[in-house]
């Protein structure tokens, strides 16, 4: 892994078209905390890494979805009433 | 927007459908970027089983491996993403273009199935090109409860027979 120092206001550029500045430095509660700042085209995804971690979580647990688990969900589905099941006939 | 299953297949009693059997269609999708954790499994079809309802099985084309999705407008009418401004890329031109689905997981008590509306799967439907689309900022929910509560409560006289249903 490549690492810089830089300071606050700072920047590094990366593949032309990608900047990320350090928009300030922070101490909360006895942890420091970094603000950063980031320029990049529209269609690059840019998120914190938990974000990723949970979604992966959550498609995981998904994943083992069984034919049971369908049947009892289409089942359950029958039970609805009201406006949300209204809308499927 | 996929066919619904025909009116006499719903009256049918629920029961598991083979994989093979009982299917009523299936279109094909290639998630270019793959779902996340599964990021080398790029080629789905999304099944219409002779179960009746919305839940569709995301199946990958190889392997074993699937979801259950459905229409999230079925359960959330108000549920209203801004995907072009989200998914750019996937060549939406018109709302007619969007195939929109949430993947369902399914705890031990399937009458408290949840949602994933914080990253729905959106599919050009005339590309058959899907992405699951992460909704950042948008406060949607990962695990967004799937039934109201009559019909989780429906479970709560099951529940005194099967105590252990319940844990996730």
């Amino acid at each position: 892994m490549l690492v810089l120092t830089r300071r606050s206001g700072e920047s590094v550029i990366i593949a032309d078209d990608i900047k990320i500045t350090v928009v300030s430095v922070d101490t909360k509660a006895g942890k420091a905390y970094v603000k950063l700042g980031i320029t990049a085209p529209a269609d690059l995804k840019i998120f914190r890494e938990e974000i990723y971690e949970e979604i992966r979580r959550e498609n995981e647990a998904a994943s083992g979805a069984t034919l049971t688990d369908f049947a009892e969900l289409a089942r359950a589905w029958k039970q609805m009433k009201g406006p949300a099941r209204g809308r499927s006939e | 927007m996929v066919k619904r299953g025909q009116g006499g297949a719903a009256e049918q009693r629920a029961g598991p459908a083979r994989r093979g059997a009982e299917e009523v269609g299936r279109v094909r999708i290639v998630f270019e970027e793959g779902i996340l954790g599964f990021e080398d499994v790029r080629e789905y079809e999304l099944v219409e089983s002779g179960d009746p309802g919305p839940f569709r099985w995301l199946r990958a084309t190889s392997g074993n491996l699937a979801f259950i999705v459905v229409d999230p407008l079925l359960f959330w009418p108000d549920y209203a993403p801004d995907l072009n401004a989200m998914s750019p890329g996937l060549g939406m031109e018109g709302r007619g273009d969007v195939l929109l689905y949430v993947i369902v997981t399914v705890p031990d008590d399937p009458l408290l199935a949840t949602a994933n509306l914080f990253a729905p799967l959106v599919v050009n439907a005339r590309t058959g090109q899907g992405r699951q689309v992460p909704l950042r900022g948008s406060g949607f929910p990962l695990a967004a409860q799937v039934f109201p509560e009559d019909v989780r409560e429906g479970k709560v006289g099951l529940a005194g027979a099967c105590p252990d249903t319940q844990k996730r």
